[in-house]
């Protein structure tokens, strides 16, 4: 039977926070792809900010549920209902993050061949149905991630060393996160997962950095791909 | 040969133009693109303010304007973040 602490409450406004932080990451990486995309039209960027984007909805739906399961657990009283759309949201979540990272997957396998009247009085039993339901799509998006992942291992590198490990360790830390939450309904791991989320993603940043400094460096226009 | 994607054409071709001036058949040999292909390209870029064509005498040449400046830089950052992601 399951269990609802006192931690388990807490974790929907964390989680709300880190998929703030989360929002705002992926929205900047997202803005300097669609500047590069206004002069090429190219489809490799494309499917990126649509990842992004989708990524981003589906971060965004997760704070959402997860701020009003908060406002239902501090301001109702309703524990069960609050931290029930708190998990309906980190589901939300997922699912947009596996069809970001599936459009990505796709295309890369396509390019080798050329308010209060919403309270849902669920009862106890409900969140056992989520938690099976957010275990098998976490392991869905953690199969993808590590297709990812080895691709941007197997591909050759250029001179961006530091964004690409970063990439690399960045992604690892979304597959732990992953791998946490195939245990969802324990708080240590959702509030470990929403940190490695925007650790993870943070990488992008670092990457775009490298990038640009080596563009300005004069190194981008020598290098051969 | 192996394809290559619409970003990396016009990287190429905005990496062989610089800001005195270059003849069509300088682009054609540094971008490696057929003459008509980078035509078509080049119009397209003059229309969106990446490139300007001038005569210098009898030669007709193509420069970067500052926009086009500022494109180069953009894309090449492009090339090398989608090419570490592998996706290119």
């Amino acid at each position: 039977m399951l269990e609802v602490t006192a931690l388990h409450l807490a974790t929907p406004l964390f989680r709300a926070t880190f998929m703030a932080i989360l929002i705002v990451i992926l929205l900047y990486i997202a803005k300097f792809l669609v500047d590069g995309y206004r002069y090429t039209r190219d489809k490799a960027l494309l499917v990126l900010i649509t990842m992004l984007l989708l990524i981003a909805v589906g971060a965004a739906a997760n704070v959402g549920f997860s701020l009003y399961g908060y406002y239902l657990i501090t301001r109702l009283g309703l524990e069960v209902d609050g931290l029930s759309y708190h998990y309906i949201g980190n589901i939300v979540y997922s699912i947009f993050q596996m069809c970001g990272f599936l459009t990505v997957i796709v295309f890369n396998f396509l390019s080798r061949w050329e308010g209060e009247g919403m309270e849902l009085a669920m009862p106890l039993a409900m969140l056992g149905v989520l938690y099976s339901v957010e275990v098998v799509i976490n392991a869905v998006v953690l199969a993808e991630l590590i297709l990812i992942l080895a691709n941007v291992a197997m591909s050759s590198p250029s001179r961006a060393i530091v964004g690409r490990y970063m990439v690399l360790i960045g992604l690892t830390l979304i597959a732990t996160s992953r791998l946490l939450s195939l245990f969802p309904f324990v708080p240590v791991t959702d509030v470990f997962s929403s940190m490695m989320e925007v650790a993870g993603f943070s990488s992008l940043i670092v990457l775009r950095q490298d990038v640009s400094l080596l563009v300005k460096a004069g190194a981008g226009e020598a290098i051969e791909v | 040969m192996k394809y290559r994607p619409d970003i990396l054409i016009i990287r190429d071709i905005l990496n062989a133009i610089d800001e005195e001036g270059v003849t069509i058949s300088s682009i054609v040999t540094k971008a490696r693109i057929p003459h008509d292909r980078l035509k078509a390209k080049l119009d397209q870029m003059i229309e969106s303010g990446l490139v300007s064509e001038f005569n210098d005498g009898e030669r007709r040449k193509y420069r970067l304007t500052k926009k086009g400046l500022e494109a180069r830089i953009k894309i090449n950052e492009m090339v090398l973040f989608l090419k570490e992601l592998g996706l290119i």
